[in-house]
């Protein structure tokens, strides 16, 4: 019984976290939420068969890429911003549901899915003819037929990551002993040394 | 019909990012967060279409796609530190050194 | 394999290096010591690849090789592929190039070690000579423009070298407008040369070249005209500019701004004989028109002579033998004209030697006494420069066709062929009468600079004591006065024996004997010959007179502008051409530009054309700017916002995107 709303529990769930992403107050709820609506997809996906894909979204972008982003997030000490929007975030929440969210999805529902009872994930993978043999179709693709541009896609991937590094690198950090030049150049002899005119004490 | 309901979902993906850019008014991080989903989306429809006409190659495309938002991502938090090193800010106000 | 397999790459090879070296020294060469290393040993390693091109395609059978590249232009029907053309003339001209100019590679070290431009005149010179070599070797007429536009670029900025003196730009503005008026009409001819032949490709239009015999275009105001004649007549008046022939010649003297061993490459070897070379390239074009080829051989005589006198009047050492190259060139094509295309090209070989030599020479003088140019201010130097002074006298002697200098052989029988012609040409006395007393007028002032420069008492005043040049600069001389020696008797027979190197078509059948003529007198002997004829005793006593009149202290023609001043007159003046040029024409361009200036620029353009509507433009502009905020969230929102109207779109059903 329960599995038979799986699906549109589903649904909200991800609508709940895509609209908690947008609306949390802090970057770090945000991060956390898309992460959950990583997760969620990779379960739809799950079911569609996509099992390679699911675990790359998993193990790779939550794993990875996301962990990334909170770690900047909390380095970066990103503090609560302070909005200087005219209408509160309440009302804005509402404004965003009502005006986009509620009518787009009511819309698509009424308009495309009947009262049918939703199936389970098994019966869904069932239903569409999924069997394990669509894994090595898929591997026979990405390895044979797209093989060059799997090769250009990792050197692709690896020059941002080179590039990032630059960027980041580029310029002398934050808390590094190093001269400046310039300042040594532009010191003058009276700001080293100062005369104090000592009073002249008579010999014992 | 219950593919239906899952391309509902990345529709939803789709608004729900472009809100979040709009009322979003400071904050980059959020932008490249909402830049994220959209690509999710993307990808969701990749995978429900390729069921649909049992074609794998679709399936192929979110490699590559994926490759792709991760490199934007690692670029555009590079870019971000660097920001906060100049700023002390990762806000968006500060960075309208274009106008003219 | 044959090795005639091996002869496209060596070609490319020579041609392609000088290219490397000008691009890699301008660009990246910091050092004068490592721009000196890269061009001279490149133009080395080019000039060995050229004369294995010339060995190679002397060996083979075939008549020539159309080499493809790669396809450069297709539009529509038209296309143009790019390639090289190996037949005798052009590899004879690589040759010819390439040796030229590495001698002037190794002569420059010297001579130009204490210029600030050092390297970019290397970098310069490296450029023309790929310029001129891709001019020889193209096998399209596309890419002879290319060619020919990019030798007059090169010109213009080794001219202009002393780009700070003003005498220097103002040289290579002239020596650069006169030829767009002659590259002009070369554009033209060659445009009509397309439209009638339907290709630029050299081998279809030489196959198709006698069908456009009896075609005819329409010319408004002029009426019908052939085809042939024309298209001939505007590639001559290219010709004209670029070899400097006679109405059109004016920038030649006084491109002599530029450094000598530019002097020495461009305007003796290379640049100016380009005209020449595109005549006999498209000798079985003019050969179809008489009355053209009748019109050549008066332009070439008159040059040869009157432009040769002029030379009696100058004092700078370079003008004097400007004006001897433009009275050679005068005999080249004067030789085009009588038909005598291997005469031409034999001719324009040996000058190129001969003349480099000179002005090499002159440029060790120059080099010597601090840049003095004016020959009265030297004299005495034989004893000085002992090296340069002979190598001048080897190139005077070959300059004036004394045997067995190389001049002669190809003097003697530019003459010959000239009297044999004669006859059937209109005004052919003259022609005759011209060439003839050329020989009497170059040894007249050629020797008039020996014995002046190398003779008599010394009347320079330097502050260091004069010494033979260095090695760098000597040793190209005693190559080239070898050359000169030899170059004339050694070449001979390829170029008039009975086997040539290359065959032209004869401009009618009454030049089969004429020909056979030649062959028969060259293999009596030529020394023979020139003994029963004219012209070696002209030079003789050309030689003679000069030492009358010019080894004594009167050394200079003061006695003529002085006392027959009338007579002098003219020449003084140069004929009145450049009172002519700057007095009618350059005016004439002044007024007209001022006019354009006047009402096209202020009254059209800034009165009404700015201040109306680039007014209004610039109002409107400054309200919509204000939709630039340059924040980033506002644009990432109305990009947000478009996104959601499309999709709101597609899902009412209306398609937007």
């Amino acid at each position: 019984m329960i599995l038979t709303w799986f699906l549109p529990l589903l649904l909200l769930l991800l609508a709940f976290f895509a609209n908690m992403m947008i609306l949390a107050s802090h970057p770090v709820r945000s991060v956390l939420a898309l992460m959950g609506c990583f997760l969620g997809t990779s379960i739809l996906w799950l079911m569609m068969g996509a099992d390679f894909l699911a675990f790359v979204l998993i193990f790779v972008y939550v794993g990875a890429v996301m962990t990334l982003f909170l770690f900047m997030v909390m380095m970066l000490n990103v503090s609560r911003y302070a909005d200087d929007a005219l209408i509160s975030r309440f009302y804005r929440c509402l404004i965003v549901l009502v005006t986009f969210v509620v009518p787009v999805t009511g819309y698509l529902c009424l308009r495309l899915y009947g009262m049918q009872p939703v199936s389970l994930i098994s019966v869904m993978r069932t239903e569409w003819g999924l069997s394990t043999a669509h894994l090595v179709e898929f591997s026979r693709l990405l390895y044979q037929t797209y093989w060059m541009p799997l090769q250009l896609l990792a050197f692709i991937l690896m020059v941002p990551m080179v590039v990032a590094t630059g960027i980041v690198r580029r310029g002398v950090p934050v808390d590094a002993k190093l001269q400046s030049r310039s300042k040594q150049v532009g010191t003058h002899a009276k700001d080293r040394l100062t005369l104090v005119n000592a009073k002249k004490t008579g010999s014992r | 019909m219950d593919w239906i309901l899952i391309i509902v979902v990345s529709v939803l993906f789709v608004i729900t990012a472009c809100v979040g850019m709009i009322i979003n008014q400071r904050n980059l991080i959020v932008m490249l967060l909402c830049a994220e989903l959209l690509f999710l989306a993307a990808n969701l429809n990749f995978i429900v279409f390729s069921r649909l006409h049992q074609d794998f190659h679709g399936q192929v495309m979110v490699i590559f796609v994926l490759a792709a938002a991760a490199a934007e991502s690692a670029i555009a938090l590079a870019l971000f530190v660097l920001m906060y090193r100049q700023y002390h800010s990762v806000d968006t106000k500060l960075l309208s050194n274009i106008r003219g | 394999m044959e090795m005639q397999a091996f002869l496209p790459y060596t070609v490319l090879l020579s041609l392609l290096l000088p290219l490397f070296s000008g691009v890699s020294i301008g660009l990246f060469c910091q050092r004068e010591i490592t721009a000196v290393r890269i061009s001279v040993g490149v133009m080395l390693l080019s000039t060995v690849a050229a004369l294995v091109s010339l060995v190679l395609f002397y060996l083979g059978n075939a008549a020539f090789y159309d080499v493809f590249l790669f396809s450069w232009i297709t539009i529509g029907d038209f296309s143009c592929d790019m390639g090289l053309w190996i037949d005798g003339l052009s590899v004879v001209m690589l040759f010819m190039v390439s040796l030229i100019s590495v001698l002037v590679h190794w002569y420059s070290i010297a001579y130009m070690q204490d210029d600030s431009g050092f390297i970019r005149f290397f970098s310069l010179i490296s450029l023309f000579t790929f310029a001129m070599m891709q001019l020889v070797m193209t096998n399209n007429l596309l890419g002879l423009f290319f060619g020919w536009e990019g030798v007059s670029l090169f010109s213009y900025l080794l001219i202009g070298f002393h780009f700070a003196k003003d005498s220097a730009s103002a040289a290579n503005l002239k020596a650069f407008l006169m030829n767009r008026f002659g590259d002009m009409a070369f554009c033209l001819g060659i445009a009509l040369l397309i439209v009638s032949v339907g290709s630029p490709q050299y081998r279809e239009l030489f196959s198709r070249m006698p069908d456009l015999v009896p075609e005819t275009l329409l010319i408004p105001g002029l009426g019908v005209v052939s085809t042939v004649f024309l298209t001939g007549l505007l590639l001559f008046i290219g010709a004209m500019t670029k070899s400097a022939q006679m109405p059109l010649h004016m920038w030649l003297p006084d491109s002599m701004e530029g450094p000598t061993p530019v002097s020495a490459l461009i305007h003796a070897a290379t640049m100016v004989t380009a005209g020449v070379f595109l005549l006999c390239r498209f000798a079985d074009l003019i050969v179809l028109s008489p009355i053209l080829m009748n019109c050549i051989a008066f332009v070439g005589a008159s040059g040869a002579l009157w432009l040769g006198i002029l030379a009696l009047f100058e004092f700078d050492i370079k003008r004097i033998i400007a004006y001897s190259t433009l009275s050679q060139l005068g005999y080249m094509t004067l030789a085009v004209g009588v038909g005598a295309f291997n005469l031409a090209i034999f001719h324009l070989l040996l000058h190129a030697i001969y003349k480099a030599l000179l002005f090499l020479a002159a440029g060790s003088v120059i080099h010597a006494l601090a840049h003095q140019q004016d020959i009265r201010q030297m004299g005495g130097l034989w004893s000085k420069m002992p090296i340069t002074a002979i190598c001048f006298l080897f190139g005077a002697l070959s300059l004036s066709g004394i045997p067995p200098f190389s001049g002669f052989y190809s003097k003697d029988l530019i003459l010959f062929v000239a009297a044999k012609q004669a006859v059937s040409l209109q005004a052919g006395w003259y022609i005759y009468g011209c060439a003839l007393l050329g020989f009497l007028i170059t040894p007249l002032y050629i020797f008039r600079v020996f014995w002046v420069v190398f003779l008599g008492r010394p009347r320079y005043v330097t502050r260091t004591p004069v010494y033979e040049s260095p090695m760098q600069i000597v040793g190209p001389l005693m190559i080239l006065g070898v050359l000169c020696l030899l170059s004339g008797y050694v070449l001979l027979p390829f170029f008039a024996g009975a086997s040539p190197f290359f065959q032209f078509p004869l401009l009618s059948p009454a030049l089969q004997p004429l020909q056979q003529k030649v062959i028969d007198v060259v293999a009596h002997g030529l020394f023979l010959h020139a003994i029963f004829g004219l012209g070696l005793y002209f030079a003789l006593f050309g030689i003679i007179v000069s030492w009358l009149r010019y080894s004594t202290p009167h050394y200079a023609s003061q006695w003529m502008t002085t006392h027959v001043w009338w007579l002098s007159w003219p020449f003084v003046n140069r004929y009145g051409f450049d009172w002519c040029l700057e007095n009618i024409i350059v005016p004439f361009f002044r007024v007209s530009a001022s006019v354009c200036s006047q009402y096209g620029e202020q009254v059209m353009i800034d009165q009404t054309i700015e201040s109306r509507v680039a007014g209004r433009i610039q109002g409107i502009s400054h309200w919509f700017s204000r939709i630039q905020t340059s924040y980033l969230n506002r644009y990432f929102a109305v990009m947000s916002l478009a996104i959601m109207i499309m999709i709101a779109g597609s899902l009412m059903g209306y398609n937007i995107v």
